[in-house]
């Protein structure tokens, strides 16, 4: 079946996601963390495309409708971790070639391929629908470990 | 040592200690508490800062997008600071800005200047003055 086939991926690529190092960017990662991660769920550096994090990082000033400049060195830490572990750069990539390659330059990790294929058999209703949850972009909502960065399906619940 | 020699030399040294100087000049001043900080607001600032200022501004409605809501600092903050706020356009919860109720606020000037600077113009479409900067702070950390 389709979805268990999903589902099955979706556990080789979070588990490949995991084990893989960060390479040479552990300031870049804090100053992510605590930047970003500030705001919302630090989103993992794989679930975009370097052009993605590009795209996003290049308007700070206007980010999904409010001001998130950072300061330059910020900036530059968080921009050389971020494509440096983005998903061009992941194992995932290196292993399944172009299966999860996103068209477009997507903004949101809800548009991307992946994130689709993993969240389709998610009904509206318990997500935008959800007062308690409200949107895709809040994966802490039903992912406990999403502020550390752990999105497997056991630590997935949706509140009621 | 030929007289060339030594004027060699001494333009060298010239040379070098005016590299030294622009190299000293760069790093600009940074405040490392509030009060540094309000110092450093206050030499470009007209008037002495007044917690009074601070609270007429914090509540001042602006409009930096036309067609869409105006915006104030306390539309998110809360006026009353001893509050948690509540983010107008994403919901997030927003600890209280009071130190005498979140000892965490005003400790860190780097990250007062960061928020300044993102909030002045997200709520004004401008970065703020150093006036309404030190007015600002002055409200929040005399509040009670």
């Amino acid at each position: 079946m389709k979805y268990r086939s999903l589902a099955s991926l979706a556990a080789v690529f979070l588990f490949t996601c995991s084990v893989q190092s960060f390479a040479g960017t552990a300031s870049g990662k804090k100053v992510y963390q605590s930047e970003c991660g500030a705001c919302h769920v630090p989103y993992p550096a794989v679930f975009l495309s370097t052009a993605s994090w590009n795209a996003i990082l290049d308007h700070l000033d206007k980010h999904f409708g409010d001001n998130a400049e950072l300061a330059p060195g910020d900036l530059a830490s968080i921009k050389t971790f971020l494509q440096s572990n983005s998903y061009d750069n992941s194992n995932i990539k290196k292993r399944y070639g172009n299966r999860f390659d996103t068209p477009g330059t997507p903004l949101r990790v809800s548009e991307t391929r992946f994130f689709k294929a993993v969240h389709g058999e998610v009904p509206e209703r318990l997500v935008t629908g959800n007062p308690k949850v409200k949107s895709f972009a809040r994966c802490g909502a039903c992912h406990s470990g999403a502020q550390q960065g752990f999105y497997d399906e056991e630590g997935v619940r949706i509140p009621r | 040592m030929t007289k060339n020699k030594l004027s060699a030399i001494a333009r060298a040294t010239l040379l070098a200690a005016a590299f030294m100087s622009t190299l000293a000049v760069v790093p600009a001043a940074r405040a490392s508490n509030l009060d540094d900080l309000l110092q450093l607001y206050q030499q470009s600032a007209g008037r002495p800062f007044s917690a009074e200022n601070g609270k007429a501004f914090w509540t001042t409605k602006h409009t930096p997008v036309a067609g869409e809501p105006s915006r104030s600092c306390a539309d998110c903050h809360s006026a009353n600071l001893d509050n948690t706020g509540k983010h107008i356009r994403t919901g997030k919860p927003i600890k209280p800005m009071a130190p005498a109720v979140n000892p965490e606020r005003l400790t860190d000037t780097r990250k007062m200047e960061k928020w300044l600077l993102r909030n002045c113009k997200w709520v004004l479409g401008r970065e703020c003055t150093a006036q309404e900067k030190g007015d600002v702070l002055t409200f929040i950390k005399n509040f009670k």
